[in-house]
């Protein structure tokens, strides 16, 4: 009888707020469907590792050595960076570079909506980070979870469990997040900026070169980028070479939902309550936020900007979608225009943002890794 | 507050952004190029 219960006296209340961390996760996954995908697996994944005693992560009994199917999958998928580069393939394959393609110049506001990332890095520097980890925590600004992995994983960061929750419930919470913040950077006058969309054809050979030109410049300037840029690409690669669309099909659904359903599961792998109950975790989660904020930030003003130079007029509020949300923020962006003019459709221009934010987001992810790994 | 860091990282912080922009220009660049390139040669979309 002792056998049933003995276990209970290894419980420590640091798993027990654990617990109501992972439910947290599964509640807001399912009643507010807040990035589902990732974060039910997470919050369930967060208990499993967290049981007394849980034989789902690897631990020392009687001085052997049992592995953990969790640290298994973790060891397998994510500390050899497998996971994140494998859901690129889908990623990329999803991903539809037309509007980009069709107005190159959008590409900019991806660029500038990176300052988050290099904002964060030297805040977080400052709240006493070491540089690494700094780095990792900086990247939740890429607004993409598998570029947040990839960084942290790459740079050995003790904070890997905080940072992709930080990562993808921001993502998530980008609807609430960038509003208030595009808002208060734009006049009313600026917001009511229409753009017409141009429809301009592209050419196959243009979406087909596209994705090899840009893992070639990716990969010459930030040779540690050239896995996530490169598998980006193949992804894209397939879908838009025409030959093979069941791969394409199959990388899009089967390929991003098996590695998806893992990798939530696998994260837990870090959430054990000795290391991700600490202050740092809420200081993490903060700075997160504090990424976000200034992503959004950078695509405005820099929008605020090429009106100054420019006589054909941007909606400075397309600068947001850079961040690298996709396509959350370039929804966001939509809604904002026709909240202020129903006939203003900023949709297309948002979304060319938006892809371009996805493609920044792994170079910046690149260039830090050259600059600290 | 660690001060002396947060100076190290300001460099980092410069070099990062005009690095991006840098690739991105080079992208948007090609992408311009591809496009005058292959305009009119009836495989449109």
């Amino acid at each position: 009888m002792e056998a049933v219960y003995s276990n209970l006296l290894n419980l420590q209340w640091q798993q027990v707020v654990m617990w109501v961390i992972g439910g947290l996760l599964i509640y807001l996954a399912i009643k507010k469907d807040m990035e589902p995908t990732l974060l039910l697996p997470m919050g369930f994944g967060a208990i499993l590792v967290n049981l007394p005693m849980s034989g789902a992560v690897t631990q020392v009994i009687d001085g052997v050595e049992e592995i953990g199917v969790i640290s298994l999958l973790f060891d397998s998928g994510i500390a050899n960076e497998l996971f994140p580069l494998l859901l690129f393939i889908g990623i990329g394959a999803m991903i539809d570079f037309g509007p980009l393609l069709s107005n190159p110049k959008l590409m900019l506001f991806g660029a500038a909506a990176q300052f988050g990332i290099f904002f964060t890095l030297c805040m977080a520097a400052l709240f006493g980070f070491d540089i690494k980890d700094a780095a990792s925590i900086a990247i939740i600004g890429a607004a993409d979870g598998p570029t947040s992995i990839f960084v942290a994983n790459f740079l050995q960061s003790n904070y890997i469990g905080a940072i992709i929750v930080a990562a993808y419930s921001y993502m998530a919470l980008v609807p609430i997040v960038q509003p208030p913040v595009i808002k208060l950077l734009t006049t009313k006058k600026e917001r009511l900026i229409r753009m017409p969309y141009e429809q301009r054809n592209v050419s196959k050979t243009t979406r087909i070169l596209f994705p090899i030109i840009v893992t070639i410049i990716a990969g010459v300037v930030a040779p540690r980028s050239v896995a996530l840029v490169g598998f980006l690409m193949f992804g894209n690669l397939i879908r838009e070479c025409g030959v093979l669309g069941s791969l394409s099909e199959t990388a899009q659904k089967v390929l991003a939902n098996l590695i998806t359903l893992f990798l939530g599961i696998t994260v837990a792998a870090r959430m054990q309550a000795d290391a991700f109950l600490n202050p740092q975790t809420l200081l993490i989660l903060g700075l997160g936020l504090v990424a976000f904020i200034v992503d959004t930030a950078g695509g405005v003003i820099f929008g605020k900007v090429i009106n100054i130079f420019s006589k054909k007029k941007i909606n400075p509020m397309i600068g947001a979608a850079g961040i690298s949300a996709f396509p959350m923020s370039s929804r966001v962006v939509h809604k904002l225009g026709l909240a202020e003019d129903p006939h203003n459709f900023l949709l297309m221009h948002a979304a060319g943002a938006n892809v371009s934010g996805q493609i920044a987001s792994v170079i910046a992810g690149g260039l830090l890794l050259n600059f600290l790994g | 507050m660690n001060v002396e860091l947060f100076l190290e990282t300001l460099p980092i912080m410069l070099k990062g952004m005009v690095g991006i922009f840098i690739v991105i220009a080079a992208i948007m660049i090609s992408i311009t190029v591809l496009n005058k390139v292959t305009a009119g040669k009836g495989e449109k979309e």
